[in-house]
């Protein structure tokens, strides 16, 4: 498939935004692929959390919105502690589900959780997905 | 000056300044007499100009606004002073530096204001002519210093190499192959060694390094430190002799922790110098430990080589008995081992026992070299510390008589230890040699009785105190009179002393100590059904050796912890059972110990119908009138010199000390025999005796990378074979297991000074008493070839540091074909052949956030020749390499890369690897490949990490000495890093190779002959050129 | 000795086996930890996003309360609350616009800069009582149990927040060491359980549970030690599923750090609730001779 990169991508309102709401300087990553091999949950996600990073700095956000990789993240900063180049993926992560979300789209809904699993699950369970999932 | 010119050059990267604004105001200057304009200030043309106003308006000074004086002052200098100025008569001022600030004008003219006056103070200068020293000093015999010094030996002047290892040819010549060419860089670069050797030009001093140097260009003075190397290099022929019985193994750095070398060693074959060297950092923390300071690394080591009898020999330098000791030690050695901080401590003591049983019939040596002396010495009592005395005086000629109350010699040794520990034949063998060497023991003689302290004064010229502790403390219960309550000590002779002792059925014996678990075991023996130790505090303050509260345990003791008597219980007269109170730990007492708090209303009573309290020891003391004792009867002494209240009385051992060890009271029989020398001498008792007891040694050892091993298991007689007789309970290790066990010891110091080396030398050039020396050179020039260093593996916190997970270095020892494995691939782990082999980029490298930012430039270009190489040795083998970038900007470097790719079937995968860890037999790699979007796990036999190449150790503190600069990571720093590579901060010295930063080898030789040049530059030149202001 | 402490909703329901054995066992090492009055939910995850404020008033809130108090350290015993309130302190610390915008804006409570410091339990224990002094206390000694330490993410991850090294965390070995039992390393030691993923997605937590604990038990370990209430119930309570999908699954107990403690120094079992621990770990214990009854 081809995708288009020009300045319009590039410099796109969705790219100001990832940067404005992570705080990170897309540009220092140079690639190297350590985020994805010591994701946890990358077993579970269809693109590579270097992928997504990739994807944002070519300006391409209709690919990251079909991938399931954002929700599945569990926040655990593994790779912003290995990043060699210093970039917190974990917040370019929460920067592009915040960009959804705020939306008010909702990723978890909280209605239809079965009620013998609310009752099982421990507070902070609940608390964090819908903090991390919910608008 | 009064005609001082001012010329303003306006090229197009000048700012721009309004240059008649300029002159109006410059002109006004007082002394300024000509302001002009040109462009292009610093070309022939512009140069041309200004040396005609020179000579056309008879300057007297000139100034010139240019860019920075960094880049064309010298240009400038030359065009003024063949105008016929001096130096002195000229200044640049850098007016370019403003660029972009405003006002560029106004500032222009301040500043040149303020130059005028600088040059118009300037003081005339005179050239001072000095004579170049033309030797040059290369520092770092690797590739790098090697080309450079042939260099400039071959350019006719004398070179100094100095190499801090003990030879030449640095890291190049630990590689297995080179790349691209797979040279063998033994034989590439041996011929240079040679070379440098045999060259009338270079003196090479190895195993040195530079101490101080003052001076500057043409006139450094240096003080080079020649280490201690402890052997002759005059006389030594390098034939190896020596390191055939060196027992010693270390992780010598030559191997990079894949092999180890011996303690006196050539680093490998091809050495320049090709002279041995002795590692020897300090003294083993064992040897430092034991109070008699035995070998203990020594024999060690010969035992770790099957030298049984050489080891034997060792230990009975310090040690007499070694059979007694070594099967009832403390063993202190142990607790200091440096192992037991990586699994356990080496089993010394079983060792030390090993040799003893081994070798018992090997004839003691019983010659004596002082020459025999007249005065007469008592010693009073037959046990270790006495025995000890005895042996130490009579090896210095005396000739001691020893009292002892008993029918038989050995103290504590007989009365205490049961023969289940101690064989009586072994340790009658061992005192016997005592009597042998010519002591006298006199049995059945107490002081007091057959002879008095008076006598002992009158005919002996001193008296050693060492009767140890008999007398048993007491319980202080009610019904400890009773017929069944006897004393652990006065059990334990009967037991020992072979006389008829009895047990009831149920035994309870009250104490920690090793005297309360020595009667327990000896009740069991006896046939006693049950057996109790009622102890006071919990397990972990037992004063017992841990191994022998075990063994009590296994024997069916069974210990209550935390309990204490109250009273003993008796029917018809005869002991019935112990009442007894629980207790809990409260706050320390004055022993450090947490005191014991019983625990109210927590009785209980046991069924016993003997007691045995066995809860301390004093001396059973005879009259000794006013000489000072401590409470308990202890005798109170000057713990330097064992020396007591009264002049030419000693005392040493549980005498004084209280109920303690086989090994101190011996170590006190030394002290003691010491300190009555230099009595009878009349020399000073003091001096010189820090070292005497057990000490800590200093030493520090790196436990990296050392495979955990397990301790050796003693095998000991089953409880049936123990049953009802005193046979010796722990068994001799069999040789194959002694051996295996020394094998263990790390070598902390290196050398542990067993001396055999000295032995097998045939051209006596061992000498263990060098020290370092000093030597002063004068040089013109020097070159900084010092090298590099890989990040240590251990900084990479994310990969695990384990014996399968080495760095380029360690796989280049590896597939070395004249490395320690002869080139065979085995993995360090188990010396299996690995199958999967993953090799790592950019470990710390390209790594702002955990290591270093910069690339490491070479770890590419090597990972893919250690891959390919690997594939020709292992033709079923995988190799993978995991990388960000494959740089290749060499000479075939890229072509290199493609025939390994497609002919070996390397493959890459692109991506950083997050985590190396091991999963039982295997080492799994997290990493990713990028290209296809997946996170890739592979299970290696072997990783190779890349890691980042660093500046050398030592670097900073060799470039402080010189006075040149470093970069922010240690390298060297070039004064200008394109312009001038090969040149430090400080003129003459000059850098080449890793020192100056990352490169490979066609880079580093290509330097060097750079280098080498700027110093042959410098030697051109009859004399240096200085201007110094005129005095 | 009182010491502050901010127990976290979780710890007053389906954890109350951490909250008890840790006034317990604190109490028996002489520290009294007084829940801090008014508290409220401390947020649980820590917002990543730079022009999101309105989630850090939670974990502020909490540290106001202590600051109230007159406390300057407040104690926690969950990782999530202990790494919210550990990075929201950071961040008022260290940003001045934001503490300003925050401080305005929670105008009914009194100003705060950062002057309480976050501990978690685990730090107070190596840094005030010392592995030493816990030793001295242990009554109990676990001599042969054979526990393997576990800390997931939010004790470690990001490094300003993180109570050991990141990658090479020795603290909660030294505990386990501390009470006499055996610690056992394994490489998973501070991999993620998956979190908050269980509720949208447990299957994945399944998987990491599995990673995780198969590989406990084969470098021999016999049970897992670890302090976040969380990472319990996704190791814990996913063991029945486990066992279900895996044969060879062999059902681990997980202990609170706590419950280790108490039970080393010689405290009533009572106090540790086993009752509710997932996997139920008094059989192992018993077997060991080490429950006291």
């Amino acid at each position: 498939m081809r995708i288009e990169i020009s300045a319009n991508k590039l410099r796109s309102d969705f790219v100001k935004k990832v940067e404005e709401i992570s705080g990170e300087t897309l540009p220092s990553c140079y690639q190297c692929g350590k985020c994805s091999a010591g994701c946890p949950m990358s077993f579970a996600m269809d693109l590579l959390p270097n992928q997504i990073i990739r994807l944002v700095q070519l300006g391409q956000e209709d690919d990251i919105a079909k991938s399931k990789t954002i929700w599945t993240c569990a926040s655990c900063l593994t790779c912003a502690v290995r990043c060699p180049r210093g970039v917190d993926l974990s917040k370019i992560m929460e920067a592009l589900r915040l960009i959804t979300l705020r939306k008010n789209t909702d990723y978890v809904e909280p209605s239809k959780i079965e009620g013998d699993t609310i009752v099982e699950l421990p507070q902070i369970a609940l608390v964090s997905s819908f903090r991390k999932f919910t608008a | 000056m009064e005609r001082i010119g001012v010329f303003i050059c306006h090229c197009k990267l000048m700012p721009s300044v309004d240059t008649e604004k300029v002159s109006e105001a410059v002109g006004k200057k007082p002394g300024v007499a000509y302001v002009a304009a040109y462009e292009d200030m610093c070309i022939a043309p512009g140069l041309e100009q200004i040396k005609d106003a020179i000579k056309s308006e008879r300057l007297d000074g000139v100034l010139l606004t240019s860019c920075s004086p960094a880049l064309h002052e010298e240009v400038f200098r030359h065009a003024i002073t063949s105008a016929g100025l001096e130096g002195h008569q000229m200044a640049v001022v850098d007016i370019r530096s403003q660029n972009g600030i405003k006002e560029t004008t106004q500032r222009a003219i301040e500043a040149i204001e303020s130059a005028v006056e600088r040059l118009q103070a300037s003081l005339p200068t005179t050239t001072v002519r000095i004579p170049i020293e033309k030797r040059a000093l290369v520092i770092g015999g690797g590739v790098a210093g090697i080309r450079a010094a042939l260099d400039i030996a071959d350019g006719g002047y004398e070179v100094i190499l100095v190499e801090k290892t003990p030879s030449i040819g640095g890291h190049m010549i630990q590689l297995s192959e080179t790349f691209p060419t797979l040279d063998c860089p033994q034989c590439i670069e041996t011929p240079w060694m040679v070379e440098c050797g045999q060259h009338p030009n270079i003196n090479i001093m190895a195993y040195s390094e530079v101490e101080s140097v003052s001076g500057e260009a043409g006139n450094f003075h240096v003080t080079i430190r020649r280490k201690a190397s402890y052997v002759d290099w005059d006389k030594c022929t390098g034939c190896e002799e020596c390191t055939k019985v060196c027992p010693v193994d270390w992780y010598a750095p030559f191997e990079c922790g894949v092999a180890t070398k011996t303690a006196i060693y050539k680093p490998f074959p091809q050495a320049i110098p090709n002279k041995a060297v002795i590692e020897k950092r300090g003294i083993a923390p064992c040897r430092a430990a034991c109070p008699l300071h035995v070998n203990a690394q020594g024999y060690v080591a010969l035992i770790s080589k099957g030298r049984f009898a050489e080891a034997l020999k060792l230990v009975r330098e310090q040690n007499p008995f070694p059979g007694i000791c070594g099967r009832v030690c403390t063993h202190p050695c142990e607790s200091a081992c440096k192992r037991g901080e990586l699994d356990k401590p080496l089993a010394i003591r079983e060792l030390k026992r090993v040799v003893a049983d081994y070798e018992k019939e090997m004839d003691f040596d019983l010659s004596i070299t002082a020459p025999e002396k007249e005065e007469k010495i008592a010693i009073i009592g037959a046990g270790p510390a006495g025995l000890m005395a005895a042996y130490e005086l009579r090896k210095m000629g005396y000739k001691p008589t020893i009292f002892e109350a008993l029918p038989f010699a050995g103290g504590m040794m007989r009365v205490g230890i049961p023969e289940y520990r101690l064989p009586r034949d072994i340790m009658d063998k061992e005192i016997g040699i005592i009597e042998k060497m010519g002591v006298e023991i006199r049995l059945n003689t107490t002081i007091g009785k057959e002879i008095t302290l008076d006598d002992l004064r009158r005919d002996f010229k001193a008296i050693f105190i060492a009767i140890g502790t008999y007398v048993s403390a007491k319980l202080g219960v009610p019904g400890e009179e009773l017929a069944g309550v006897v004393h652990g000590i006065d059990f334990l002779k009967k037991v020992n002393l072979g006389e008829k002792a009895k047990v009831g059925d149920r035994v309870a014996i009250v104490g920690g100590g090793n005297v309360a678990i020595d009667a327990a075991r000896c009740a069991y023996r006896l046939g006693a059904k049950e057996v109790f130790i009622i102890y006071r505090r919990s397990r972990t303050e037992m004063p017992a050796s841990p191994e022998e509260i075990e063994e009590a345990e296994r024997e069916g003791v069974t210990i209550h912890y935390l309990a204490t008597p109250v009273r003993i219980l008796s029917d018809d007269g005869k002991v019935s059972g112990m009442e007894c109170i629980k207790m809990m730990l409260g706050e320390p007492d004055e022993s450090g110990r947490r005191r014991p708090i019983p625990i109210e209303g927590s009785e209980f009573t046991i069924d016993v119908d003997m007691v045995i309290p066995a809860i301390g020891q004093s001396p059973d003391l005879f009259d000794v009138g006013e000489i000072k004792l401590k409470r308990n009867n202890t005798f109170e002494v000057d713990p330097l010199t064992l020396q007591a209240s009264e002049k030419g009385i000693f005392a040493g051992g549980d005498v004084v000390t209280g109920p303690n060890t086989v090994i101190d009271a011996m170590a006190a029989g030394r002290k003691a025999a010491i300190s009555i020398d230099r009595y009878i001498k009349g020399e000073d008792l003091t001096i010189g005796r820090e070292w005497e007891g057990s000490q800590e040694s200093e030493l520090e050892v790196s436990l990296e990378g050392i495979a955990k091993k397990d301790r050796v298991v003693v095998p000991t007689l089953s409880l049936e074979e123990r049953e009802k007789n005193f046979a010796e309970v722990e068994m001799c290790l069999g040789e194959e297991a002694a051996v295996d066990e020394a094998s263990r010891c790390l070598s902390c110091p290196g050398c542990c000074e067993c001396l055999t080396c000295e032995t097998a030398c045939e051209v006596k050039a061992i000498d263990h008493s060098m020290v370092d020396k000093f030597e002063e050179v004068d040089v013109g020039a020097i070159v900084v070839a010092t090298g590099y260093d890989l990040l240590p593996k251990r900084e990479i916190e994310e990969f695990e540091q384990d014996p399968d997970i080495i760095d380029g270095l360690q796989f280049e020892r590896i597939l070395c074909p004249s490395g320690p494995t002869n080139g065979v691939v085995l993995r360090p782990s188990d010396s299996s052949e690995p199958k999967e082999v993953v090799f790592v980029s950019c470990v710390g490298s390209r790594d702002p956030e955990h290591g270093l930012p910069y690339c490491s430039r070479v770890c590419c270009m090597y990972l893919v020749k250690m891959a390919m190489l690997y594939k020709h040795a292992v033709h079923d083998g995988h190799a993978y390499i995991f990388y960000m970038d494959i740089r290749t900007t060499g000479k075939g470097y890229e072509e290199f890369v493609q025939r390994a790719v497609e002919e070996d079937n390397v493959l890459y995968l692109r991506g950083r690897v997050s985590k190396v860890f091991r999963d039982g037999d295997k080492i799994m790699v997290w990493g990713a490949d990028t290209l296809t979007g997946k996170k890739v796990e592979i299970s290696a036999d072997l990783v190779v990490l890349a890691t980042c190449m660093i500046a050398s150790p030592g670097a900073k503190e060799l470039a402080s000495k010189l006075g040149i600069a470093t970069d922010e990571y240690g390298f060297m720093a070039e004064i200008h890093p394109k312009l001038r590579p090969l040149e430090s901060t400080v003129p003459g010295i000059y850098l080449a190779g890793t020192a100056q930063g990352p490169k490979d080898i066609p880079d580093s030789v290509a330097q060097a002959s750079g280098a080498a040049s700027k110093a042959l530059e410098l030697f051109s030149q009859d004399e240096l050129l200085l201007e110094r202001t005129a005095t | 000795m009182n010491l502050s402490y901010y127990p976290g909703c979780t710890l007053k329901t389906k954890s109350k086996n951490l909250e008890d054995s840790a006034i317990a066992s604190m109490a028996a090492l002489g520290i009294d930890l007084v829940e801090l009055p008014r508290w409220n939910c401390c947020g649980t995850v820590y917002s990543l996003a730079d022009d999101d404020l309105v989630h850090h008033l939670a974990p502020i809130r909490n540290l106001i309360r202590a600051k109230e108090e007159g406390s300057n350290k407040v104690v926690t015993l969950c990782s999530f609350c202990y790494n919210i309130m550990k990075r929201a302190n950071l961040l008022i610390k260290n940003d001045a616009e934001k503490r300003n915008t925050l401080n305005s804006f929670m105008d009914e409570e009194e100003d705060y800069e950062g002057e309480v410091e976050v501990v978690h339990l685990l730090e107070i224990l190596r840094d005030e009582i010392g592995w030493e002094g816990i030793a001295e206390k242990v009554k109990l000694p676990l001599y042969g149990l054979k526990v393997a330490p576990y800390y997931g993410c939010t004790l470690l991850r990001p490094q300003e927040a993180a109570i050991d090294s990141v990658e090479r965390p020795t603290i909660l070995k030294q505990l386990i060491q501390a009470t006499g039992a055996e610690a056992v390393d394994f490489p998973f030691t501070t991999e993620c359980c998956g979190s908050f993923q269980i509720v949208s997605n447990p299957d994945f937590v399944l998987d990491r549970a599995w990673n995780i604990l198969s590989s406990a038990l084969r470098w021999g370990a016999e049970a897992l030690v670890l302090s976040c209430p969380l990472c319990d119930f996704n190791l814990g309570q996913r063991q029945k599923e486990l066992g279900k999908k895996y044969r060879e699954f062999k059902e681990i107990p997980i202990l609170y750090f706590t419950q280790l403690l108490a039970l080393s120094l010689g405290l009533d079992p009572e106090v540790c609730r086993f009752e509710l621990n997932y996997v139920d770990p008094r059989p192992l214990l018993e077997s060991k001779g080490l429950l006291r009854h």
